[in-house]
């Protein structure tokens, strides 16, 4: 056997330390997953081991539970069955107490005999090399080289070699799980961040949408303190009333804002999408004769979506309703409806011909509270503020594309 | 007393503009009292009335939630007029965000920032 190149006492054959270094100098980011690692252990001690199988199993309460197989022959890795625990003792003894199962013939081997019938004698395993595996001190699971056919005397380089590919198993499978925490804490933090960016935009809404009513009623309250004429205190009791309106409807929509994003009681349940839209439809028959549109339709037959039902209703509503409403002067509102399913999800699109929206302008508030791009008088600027709502509520999202004087496309992923 | 000879309101909310119209006339020092629902409409006429050479509105008062052209959009196509420093502008808001009144401090056109309602005293005060 030839010597590694460091040193001719060096315990390790130069195939063993060319294989170790190569794992010693990968790094966490050169594997997605624990399961990545034990794939590439696997591969490594088959290679390293001339042998046919070499596998990783976790030990459970009752039984050791394959997470990874590699066959050399075939080149696969594939999952062996579970195997029960209480007919193992001695084998389970070994790995608790040892550093190694060292089984040059297995059928008489102390230790592994126990798994003759069960094991060895259906894969024809010959000679075994099992690593027990430990966390923190506690045996968890075992590494375990399975040899084929011919006798085999495990050397003194085997035995080194496998033990740490055990142990880099551990460590990488250890940084493996840290990352995957880490991971998991930035996520959250950034929802978190998110959040709190919402609620401080909310807080906003509200202080200045409350406000602009408060302080026109303090206003209004000062002029008729400072006037002695009835008739006058009587126009400003009028705008009084306008004005208490106005803080009242503020007040409903924020409610219902907050409802929205709590979340539903309601639960998803399955709909056909264009019956769906199809009753939508009916519930704006009357503003669609009276403004001449036209409703195009082209949705496939079969296609479901999971959602809402209130929720979706309201939005298809809004963006129908909106599509008429902010029609083209020169012509008659024409507005298709279209959709598709793309990566598991569900876009739908609404397209109109209607006066379009500047979103040089307009890009950063179109789905914002109490924001009117037209001028329109009855324009409250509630309705894409709502749908936002529902389309998030939803888990969706909303985007619109716009050309001034052609029309504008509301895109919604559900 | 002082008298302000014109004076606009940029601002979308009837209710507002009525009210404010009344109390400016309270204080008799405010005459020819123009009113505008957006920024676009307030930009179009001030440079009408530079270009005829007429007098400039001595104060603007501006609020900043408005559609088509809002008090932002407004303050930065002020910027683009040749006569800006000519104008005197408040911003009347109901915002009382602290990032829109750090942000109005970066116009040298904006007097103040003045949060919602407008009281007789305050009138008195700029006009005086």
């Amino acid at each position: 056997m030839r010597q590694g190149k460091i040193s001719n006492n060096l315990l390790f054959t130069q195939q063993h330390f060319d294989l170790l270094a190569t794992l010693y100098r990968s790094s966490i980011n050169d594997y997605h997953s624990a399961r990545n690692v034990y794939e590439v252990i696997t591969e490594t001690a088959a290679k390293g081991l001339y042998i046919d199988r070499a596998s990783f199993w976790r030990i459970a309460e009752d039984r050791l539970i394959c997470q990874n197989l590699f066959d050399s022959v075939s080149g696969k890795h594939s999952i062996e069955k579970d195997l029960p625990a209480c007919a193992l003792p001695n084998y389970f003894k070994a790995l608790k107490e040892g550093i190694a199962i060292v089984a040059d013939d297995v059928l008489t081997n102390e230790y592994t005999k126990e798994l003759k019938d069960l094991y060895l004698i259906p894969h024809g395993i010959t000679d075994m090399l099992d690593l027990p595996i430990r966390e923190n001190g506690v045996l968890i699971g075992v590494l375990c080289c399975e040899h084929r056919d011919d006798p085999r005397t495990w050397s003194a380089s085997d035995l080194a070699f496998a033990r740490a590919l055990g142990d880099i198993m551990t460590l990488l499978v250890e940084q493996c799980k840290r990352r995957m925490a880490e991971l998991e804490i930035e996520k959250l933090y950034a929802i978190s961040k998110k959040l709190n960016e919402k609620l401080l935009d909310f807080t906003y809404i509200i202080s200045h949408n409350i406000r602009s009513n408060t302080s026109n009623m303090s206003m209004i309250i000062d002029l008729i303190d400072d006037t002695e004429i009835l008739e006058e205190k009587r126009e400003y009791f009028q705008l009084l009333k306008e004005s208490n309106n106005k803080l009242s409807d503020t007040i409903h929509y924020l409610n219902e804002t907050i409802s929205i994003q709590l979340g539903s009681k309601e639960s998803k349940v399955k709909l056909n999408l264009k019956s769906e839209i199809e009753k939508t439809l009916l519930g704006v028959n009357g503003i669609i004769k009276k403004e001449h549109a036209t409703i195009k339709i082209a949705l496939p037959e079969g296609m479901e979506i999971r959602t809402i039902p209130s929720y979706f209703e309201s939005i298809m509503f809004n963006l129908i309703t909106n599509a008429i409403k902010y029609k083209s002067p020169e012509r008659n509102p024409v507005i298709e409806i279209t959709a598709k399913r793309t990566n598991s999800k569900t876009v739908i699109l609404v397209s109109d011909n209607g006066v379009g929206i500047d979103l040089h302008k307009n890009k950063n508030k179109i789905f914002g509270m109490y924001k009117t791009f037209h001028g329109n008088n009855d324009a409250v600027g509630l309705g894409l503020f709502m749908t936002r709502n529902h389309v998030e509520a939803l888990g969706g999202t909303i985007e619109v594309e716009s050309e001034m004087g052609k029309g504008s496309t509301f895109k919604v992923v559900l | 007393m002082q008298q302000i000879s014109q004076i606009y309101i940029i601002d979308d909310d009837d209710i507002f503009v009525f009210v404010l119209k009344k109390l400016l006339q309270k204080t008799k020092r405010f005459h020819d009292i123009i009113d505008v629902r957006n920024g676009s409409e307030a930009i179009e006429l001030l440079t009408v009335q530079h270009a005829a050479n007429a007098k400039l509105p001595e104060l603007i008062f501006l609020d900043l939630n408005m559609p088509i052209l809002d008090g932002w959009q407004f303050l930065d196509e002020v910027e683009k007029l040749p006569f800006k420093d000519e104008l005197k502008i408040y911003i009347i808001s109901s915002s009382i965000d602290p990032k829109e009144i750090e942000k109005s401090k970066e116009y040298s056109t904006v007097r103040s920032f003045v949060s919602k309602p407008v009281t007789m005293e305050w009138l008195h005060k700029i006009s005086g």
